[in-house]
């Protein structure tokens, strides 16, 4: 233990005397490794996340049911908890979920048929363009509401068509901006309406949906599902005096509201869904399993594949950038320590003559390869962050969202380390066990 | 009649073959050899003999091709007879257990057995340090002081000239007070006057160490008037092989 330390010490000393060529090393496993850091960087900052974005595109990883169907709460706890599901909620007839909008602002426009989409937490949609999730506020508009009013997001069509500010900062405002929704229902050959609030609280952009749509908690979607078959709804109050109506359920009011909600979940049936895969390989298996139950469903199948080959493409091109870098990188590295060893194999045999054991001859020049490799890798490390600090700068105003263009996580960066450890004491303890192999004798007088 | 001085090394029918640019082959052999601590000796015979061969083979850096018995006491001045069966390490190939034994032995090479890396004074220190002897600091001051290296100290062997190497390398084998010292021709590269006068400096520090010492040298001369057990490589050739053997010399 003593004569490893001491072979330690020699090692470091070594190391200082030879400064210049220390540095010269670290030097060059600073130049071999910062680009390969950078190429990383990139592959992980702006490739990645064009593949990721691809990959994880709500729209490709849409499962679409065509037709309507008969769907249990089971049927939807079955569905949700199957590992390839990453978000499913439960939509109404089409026929039923629309309704007609109106800005009371700007009374001369109005939307007849706007589609109604239900919406719960983690919809991966809205999730996608970072929009806050739908839900319920206090009904401001309404002299003495009865019920919450539904917090909505609207498609980039009904904002336009109504004239609603798509601005956050705009919807932000504390007063909020209110759009008014009208349902209409014939029942026992009389035209009845009911009307309800709507606070917008994001607009979806363009790109993300082509149609007139509002997305809506479950409850609003089905409170406007019974209104049109003639229940008891809650959410929508009439416009005009209704009749008594005919029901056997019974009523929901305010205070069984919460109940309503709950079993919108456990107790009804629903016509159709809307699923979304949690990645491209589980599009396949949802779809399986959707057939194996006779629901017959759209999938993107032609841009499922053009994603993967893509990605593929990428994999590989990086893949092989990569592996002839870290080629390079682990050649120059063994090099560096076979070269060290040969050229230290005189006083590598003098410590052996003075009594070093063998162990400590092989000390020696893996913690001088570790001291060259730890250092060499924080100097590439220094210069990939220079780098990456100046594409992030040039190219980041480029890129949609905050994606930075080139980036390590702390997690690589010391993976990258250890590997760059790792090489260098392996190829160095191979050359320094030669060392500790020969006799004193074959190397003291070849002067 | 006080008793003899205890064995510090023991060799019988120590021989190592070897290919020489001017033989087939060379024969080294040393049919048997006491050395007792305290011994002066020193050895003499033709260049290319193999003076270096046989210190190497003492000093555990060279493997024997045959050795009857070679026996090393490193505790012989402390009274423990415990003996190191090198011969023996060196058939079971137990590199590990020679390298602790060679901790008992101080070795002055002919030139640069320096470690360029370290200060004089670090380079001297190397031995104590791996015996684990603490406390040396003084002894270093002395001896350096008797080498005339004080000095040079914090100097580095590739700032030192031969003959201040030369001194330092001679601080380092005797600093860990081995019972054994072997020296390779330390004055060869030295001028004659450079040489008389580490000669002088290294009998001096000899003699005040009480320690063993086994030197080679062709500058005999210089020795001429100094008290040595002489020993003499002779050199021959039977059948077309070259060979040489160790013997007592004339005195």
């Amino acid at each position: 233990m003593r004569s490893l330390v001491q072979a330690l010490g020699l090692a470091l000393s070594d190391y200082r005397h030879e400064a210049l060529f220390s540095a010269c090393s670290v030097f060059v496993l600073a130049a071999v490794l910062a680009p390969l850091m950078v190429l990383l960087g990139v592959r992980n900052g702006v490739i990645s996340a064009m593949t990721d974005r691809l990959l994880r595109d709500p729209r490709t990883l849409e499962i679409i049911p065509v037709g309507s169907g008969k769907y249990s709460p089971e049927w939807f706890r079955e569905l949700a908890a199957r590992p390839e599901t990453a978000f499913v909620v439960p939509q109404t007839r089409s026929i039923a979920a629309t309704i007609s909008l109106t800005n009371p602002n700007r009374p001369n426009l109005g939307l007849n048929v706007t589609r109604i989409v239900a919406t719960a937490p983690g919809d991966p949609l809205l999730e996608r363009y970072g929009l806050p999730e739908a839900g319920f506020v206090r009904d401001e508009k309404s002299a003495d509401p009865l019920y919450p009013a539904p917090l909505v997001i609207v498609s980039a069509s009904v904002a336009r068509k109504l004239a609603v500010p798509a601005s956050p900062q705009e919807l932000k405002d504390p007063a909020g901006y209110w759009l008014e929704g009208r349902v209409e229902r014939v029942l026992q050959g009389r035209r009845e309406a009911a009307g309800i609030n709507l606070r917008v609280a994001a607009v979806l952009p363009p790109e993300a949906l082509g149609v007139d749509a509002v997305f809506v908690p479950l409850e609003a979607l089905a409170a406007a599902e019974d209104y049109r078959d003639g229940k008891n709804a809650p959410l929508f109050r009439a416009l005009a005096a209704p009749r008594a109506e005919k029901r056997s359920e019974k009523a929901v009011t305010p205070e069984n509201f919460e109940d309503y909600s709950a079993s919108l979940y456990r107790e009804r049936e629903y016509a159709s869904f809307r699923l979304y895969a949690r990645s491209l390989d589980a599009v396949e298996p949802l779809w399986k399993w959707l057939a194996a139950r006779e629901v017959e469903v759209y999938v993107k199948v032609e841009e499922i594949e053009a994603v993967k080959s893509l990605d593929h493409a990428f994999s590989v091109i990086f893949g092989l950038i990569t592996g002839a870098a870290l080629f390079g990188f682990a050649a120059s590295t063994a090099g560096n320590a076979l070269a060290g060893v040969r050229r230290k194999s005189r006083s590598l045999g003098l410590m052996r003559l003075l009594g070093f054991p063998g162990a400590g001859i092989v000390l020696f020049p893996v913690v001088q390869s570790l001291l060259t490799a730890f250092s060499g890798a924080m100097l590439a490390d220094l210069l990939y962050l220079i780098v990456a600090f100046a594409i992030d700068s040039l190219f980041s105003a480029s890129l949609p969202g905050k994606a930075a263009v080139c980036s390590l996580s702390p997690g690589q960066t010391l993976a990258v380390f250890a590997a760059v450890l790792a090489v260098s004491a392996l190829s160095s303890v191979a050359a320094a066990r030669q060392a500790a192999d020969i006799e004193p004798s074959e190397v003291l007088r070849d002067v | 009649m006080a008793a003899p001085a205890p064995i510090v090394l023991a060799l019988r029918g120590l021989r190592k073959d070897r290919r020489t640019e001017r033989a087939e082959h060379y024969s080294l052999s040393v049919p048997a050899l006491d050395v007792r601590l305290g011994e002066k000796i020193l050895i003499s015979g033709p260049s290319g003999a193999g003076k270096s061969t046989f210190l190497d083979m003492a000093a555990m850096a060279l493997k024997p091709d045959a050795a009857d018995e070679f026996f090393f006491f490193p505790g012989a001045r402390a009274g423990d007879g415990r003996a190191c069966d090198i011969a023996a390490a060196w058939t079971r190939k137990d590199i590990e257990r020679l390298a602790m034994w060679r901790k008992h032995i101080g070795y002055v090479l002919q030139t640069g057995g320096l470690l360029p890396f370290l200060s004089a004074e670090d380079n001297i220190r190397v031995p104590s340090k791996l015996l684990g002897l603490s406390a040396q600091k003084d002894k270093t001051a002395r001896m350096a002081a008797r080498l005339k290296i004080s000095g040079l100290l914090k100097k580095f062997p590739a700032q030192l000239s031969v003959g201040e190497r030369q001194r330092v390398a001679i601080a380092r084998a005797l600093a860990a007070d081995p019972p054994l010292v072997l020296a390779d021709e330390p004055l060869a590269s030295l001028d004659p006057e450079n040489a008389r006068t580490v000669l002088d400096m290294f009998m001096d520090n000899i003699e005040d160490a009480g320690t063993t010492l086994i030197v080679v040298s062709h500058a005999t001369d210089l020795m001429e008037n100094m008290d040595f057990r002489r020993l003499i490589l002779e050199t021959g050739a039977r059948d077309g092989k070259a060979f040489a053997v160790l013997k007592e010399g004339p005195g």
